[in-house]
């Protein structure tokens, strides 16, 4: 990484820091949404490395929701410790159910997670056990000593905190000879299979790790909902997910859905001014964006910025260098 | 159980799977042949129900016409939509394509709402009453329903054995050898698009008779849709036939026995099907380009 | 390389967004109002006020529609007349979606941060419980609630619930005594699996119970059905005499099933409005509804108050049709305005002083309405409110009023149905027993278990 980018990425992180400093509460509101759907965009990317386009993400986005509402409500566990249960319910439920569909390949696993996914909503909605359409009624918030992340700044910070974690474990993942293998897997499958990979074990690891984060983003939900209801976790939004990615840059995998999620749910809010018309307005704008940047807004830098920089010599400036 | 009763349960899973295997034709036809997974097709057949009601009642010009404007204006809908937004995706991947048929279908619930308004859209049956046949009531609008839908069907059936149904056909086993044949494959992909829409809306304006116009209709027919696709096999056109009325038939049993947590019992079918028969009951499951 | 455009990208983002985003909290704006000699009074201020409602649904819609009308009525005035100062009202409705947390959290805020709303009356379709963690801390007066409890929690100090559902029960048991009297034995409640329909559910089969019907099982189906036959042979299968639709929508697609299969007997639905008498009759003609009862919402055919009769007068002038779907929704708009008139006052604790104390009864645009307590959650404010309505039932092809029942009734007889007589009376002699509006009953307090 040249030193340009370094400072640029060190500004960046300070100007996420200040946020709260310089957003009111209601635009600070949307940034934690949008670190939210970062993680969950970021689940999609994840998957889509071994070459499995997942659409049951907000499914299990639900089932932390719900964990960790549930265990804080009626088991009395602290958020941290909600959080981790939900994590692990996700990751063992989800060992469970992909056992099933990820050694019959992706289009199977794929019509699995669709189905999967309605059925996680049919049944956060018709059972007692979960509250029924209402939901989970209230949940307390999370806690350290007697410090109550209650505010807008403080959950931003959390949320930011997660992000982070997220973002640095798929970044030591993806660089990793975890990582390695599957992209060996994304590639190409035969080759992959050929030598020895173990094909369906390195994509099940993959999902299930990618679960536990997508619990994880189900328990911050919780944390600034404060209520978990079944209308949130509709198959529908977990179609939504794909257009982060997809804005994002579909091959960018860490910065492409955080850049998409950014860009969607600012966008979506702030055509608020249209009023009844904000819907068509954003999958409109959405779909342009699909049609002349399909490789997302990453790519576009990719395919036109770093050539016309590469022309006028400049590219070496901002490169530090042959990388 | 007493046979009337069985027999009534069975005659409602019939209907249901008749009114399903229109709208899943659709969408095999459109995923078959130009490889896209429209998940607007629920769209289509809730602006045919509307395009109907406002032909039939608010025109007042007789049914069978305003079915046929269903059938034409979604159809050319679904041809624009294509040339608008669906073709320029086409070469960027699946995934892309799939997305934007879900934000058109945005688009189109939104707007919707705000030309519609909220109300449901009611009109007279057809044929008023019921074929009553011992124990059991067959409503008479559904059974002219589930006619028209034979009727449709063998039309698509021996359209497909016409010289574009043929190149369809053709196109959609192997493109680049179809193209070889002269075959344009650009020009197949519209027409697949015009019929598979087409299918959608005039199913719709079959069923306003007897469900109504609502702006929820689509996102249900949508989800068996799709179940009745997975089951049957994508891409198979007996297949999803066949799926349809197994469809209907689960669901009426299963609410009988387990009432509103019926569509439930149908997502363990699917995925105890999945697990013994990725393809579904008929078909192979499509390779998705890029797999 | 990439990462440094990427950053770059980034921070040019997020700083569009910090100076798009940076208009601050709205500053109240004293109105431009009356140059034209008012003789030395000055320009009215600004009164905001809004409501969460899901604009996406009819009901919602049509209050909306109404809140309009309210407005403008004193508006045209010149104003709220309110402790000597007159007030314009600004009037914003947010849509929070239908049960959608994230909508309904960046409405409330942008309401009550981002605008300065001070009043929301008469929230519908948003959830409650977030909307409570915006407008308590902000000091924000709320009336909404719908079917949450948390609202009513003693902690919660700026929200009161009206409409509410809770005292409704007294409805039922009119309308299934009723039927009682009209021969009917056995009865069997249909809902759609939504949180309405299975608290309807429970409300509807323990009036039956007490108004003397064998209860049935319930058939509940799903809001996404496509199909309406198994609904119907299912219902039918338990040979009822009585089949009940209160709080199922898809009633003349359940009625149309019911038609086919042949069924005969009496059939309560919920509340036909003047577009649902007409499906019926289009789908099942007016012969096979002959006899059906429901609610009666339309204030045209029961009101007398002027001011009902001017307000109806002012929404058909203003939208060209009359439709009394929203009339019942709207209802908390009276309440309000009959706390602010009578305290002269838009300090928070003073209408709250007001509200919390027994308030007498408003006459809403379709019966009366008051605020009650619920001991029974251990909230003795009172802080729940019932509402009168009226029954009516189908004779030629027209809905008409048969019976009233009023807020004694629903408060009395919701007691009765959920058992807690007892409770509710050692209330009312510590706290005193609370009158009722004059209305005629069927229900008084010996009647109680």
């Amino acid at each position: 990484m040249s030193k340009a980018a370094k400072i640029a990425l060190g500004v960046l992180a300070l100007l996420l820091i200040a946020l709260p400093w310089l957003l009111g509460p209601y635009q600070l509101q949307i940034a934690i949404l949008t670190v939210t759907y970062s993680m969950l965009g970021l689940a999609f990317a994840f998957s889509l490395r071994v070459g499995l386009p997942r659409l049951d993400i907000a499914g299990w986005w639900g089932v932390g929701a719900y964990a960790t509402a549930l265990l804080m409500q009626r088991a009395d566990m602290s958020f941290w410790f909600a959080m981790l249960v939900a994590g692990i319910i996700a990751v063992i439920l989800g060992w469970l159910i992909f056992i099933i569909a990820l050694p019959r390949g992706m289009i199977v696993f794929l019509l699995f997670g669709m189905v999967l996914a309605m059925a996680f909503y049919q049944l956060f909605g018709s059972l007692e056990f979960f509250g029924g359409w209402g939901g989970t009624g209230i949940v307390p918030q999370p806690t350290i000593g007697s410090f109550t992340f209650a505010n807008k700044p403080e959950l931003y910070y959390l949320g930011l905190f997660f992000l982070a974690v997220n973002l640095l474990v798929y970044y030591l993942l993806y660089n990793s000879k975890i990582g390695r293998a599957w992209n060996a897997i994304g590639s190409s499958l035969k080759l992959a299979s050929s030598v020895g990979v173990n094909v369906v074990r390195y994509r099940m690891a993959n999902v299930l790790i990618g679960n536990f984060f997508i619990a994880i983003a189900g328990s911050y939900y919780v944390a600034y909902s404060l209520v978990a209801v079944p209308s949130a976790f509709g198959f529908n939004f977990s179609v939504y997910i794909l257009i982060y990615a997809v804005i994002g840059g579909f091959l960018h995998s860490l910065a492409g859905p955080v850049l998409g999620a950014a860009i969607v749910t600012y966008a979506s809010e702030y055509l608020r001014v249209v009023q009844e018309y904000e819907p068509i307005v954003t999958a409109g704008t959405v779909i342009l964006i699909i049609i002349f940047m399909p490789m997302g807004i990453l790519g576009l830098i990719d395919q036109r910025v770093k050539p016309w920089l590469a022309r006028r010599k400049l590219y070496a400036l901002f490169s530090g260098g042959g990388k | 159980m007493d046979t009337g009763l069985f027999f009534q349960i069975l005659a409602n899973g019939l209907m249901s799977g008749g009114m399903y295997a229109l709208v899943a034709s659709g969408l095999t036809l459109i995923l078959g042949v130009a490889k896209i997974f429209n998940f607007a097709q629920g769209h289509f057949y809730m602006l045919g129900a509307y395009v109907t009601f406002a032909v039939a009642v608010t025109l007042g010009i007789p049914y069978p016409i305003a079915l046929l404007a269903a059938l034409a204006s979604m159809a050319i809908l679904g041809v624009l939509f294509h040339f608008a937004i669906v073709q320029w995706t086409i070469p960027h991947g699946f995934f892309h394509t799939v997305l934007v048929t879900i934000l058109f279908g945005t688009m189109v619930s939104q707007a919707s709402l705000l030309t519609f308004g909220p109300t449901q859209r009611i009109m007279p049956a057809l044929i008023p009453g019921t074929l009553n046949i011992g124990d059991v009531a067959l409503n008479w609008n559904k059974l002219l329903v589930i006619g028209c839908a034979i009727i449709v069907m063998a039309a698509l059936h021996f359209f497909m054995k016409t010289k574009i149904g043929t190149a369809m056909l053709a196109a959609a086993e192997n493109s680049d050898v179809a193209s070889l044949q002269g075959i344009n494959a650009k020009q197949i992909f519209w027409i697949a698009m015009a019929v598979g829409c087409g299918l959608s809306g005039i199913a719709g304006g079959l069923i306003v008779p007897v469900l109504g116009a609502s702006l929820a209709m689509g996102a249900s027919i949508f989800t068996r849709a799709l179940l009745v696709l997975i089951i049957g096999g994508m891409g198979s056109m007996s297949g999803a036939l066949i799926a349809a009325f197994l469809v209907g038939v689960i669901e009426s049993f299963a609410f009988h026995f387990v009432g509103y947590l019926n569509l439930l019992v149908i997502f363990a079918f699917v995925a105890v099907l999945l697990y013994f028969r990725p393809g579904g009951l008929m078909g192979k499951p499509l390779p998705i380009p890029g797999e | 390389m990439k990462k440094l455009l990427f950053a770059l990208l980034s921070i040019l983002v997020i700083a569009g967004l910090v100076i798009g985003g940076c208009d601050g909290t709205a500053e109240p704006t004293n109105g431009d109002g009356n140059g034209d000699g008012n003789g030395g009074e000055p320009p009215p201020q600004v009164l905001k006020i809004g409501n969460l409602l899901t604009l996406s649904q009819f009901t919602g819609y049509e209050v909306q529609k109404w809140f309009d009308v309210f407005v403008e009525e004193i508006n045209n005035d010149g104003g709220w007349l309110i402790g000597g100062e007159r007030y314009l009202i600004e009037y914003t409705a947010y849509d929070c979606g239908f049960y959608d947390p994230a909508k309904t959290r960046t409405a409330v805020e942008k309401a009550v941060l981002d605008d300065g709303v001070k009043f929301l009356i008469n929230n519908s379709g948003d959830i409650a419980e977030v909307t409570l963690t915006v407008t308590e801390p902000n000091g924000v007066l709320t009336f909404g609630g719908g079917l949450s409890d948390a609202v009513l929690d003693p902690s919660v100090q700026y929200t009161w619930r009206c409409p509410g559902v809770f005292f409704g029960a007294g409805l039922m048991y009119v309308q299934y005594n009723d039927m009682v009297a009209r021969g009917a034995e056995t009865a069997i409640t249909v809902k759609d699996d939504t949180d309405l329909g299975q608290f309807g559910a429970f409300l509807c089969q323990t009036d039956m119970m007490m108004a003397g019907l064998e209860v049935l099982p319930a058939v509940f189906f799903a809001p996404d059905t496509t199909d309406f036959g198994p609904i119907a042979t299912k219902i039918v299968s338990y040979d009822p005499d009585l089949v009940d639709l209160n709080f199922c929508a898809y009633n003349v697609q359940v009625a149309q099933a019911l038609n086919d299969i042949g069924y005969e007997g009496f059939v309560i639905t919920s509340e036909m409005t003047p577009a649902t008498l007409n499906d019926l009759i289009t789908r099942v003609g007016a012969e096979y509804i002959e006899g059906w009862e429901s609610t009666y919402f339309d204030p045209r055919g029961t009101a007398t108050d002027p001011r009902i009769l001017a307000l109806i007068d002012a929404y058909t002038e203003k939208y060209g049709e009359f439709v009394p779907d929203g009339t019942f929704y709207a209802g908390g708009w009276f309440v309000f305005e009959d706390a602010v008139n009578a305290t002269q006052s838009l300090d928070l604790e003073v209408l709250k002083a007001y509200l919390d104390n027994s308030p007498p009864p408003v006459q809403t645009l379709c019966g009366y309405m008051q605020l009650f307590a619920r001991p029974d959650l251990g909230n003795y404010r009172t802080v729940d409110s019932a509402a009168g309505h009226w029954i009516g039932i189908v004779e030629d092809g027209e809905l008409v009023p048969r019976d009233v029942v009023s807020v004694k009734d629903q408060y009395l007889i919701s007691i009765a149905t959920y058992g807690l007589a007892d409770l509710y009376r050692a209330y009312w002699d510590e706290y005193g027993y609370p009158t009722f509006p004059d209305e005629p009953s069927k229900f008084d307090f010996d009647n109680l278990p």
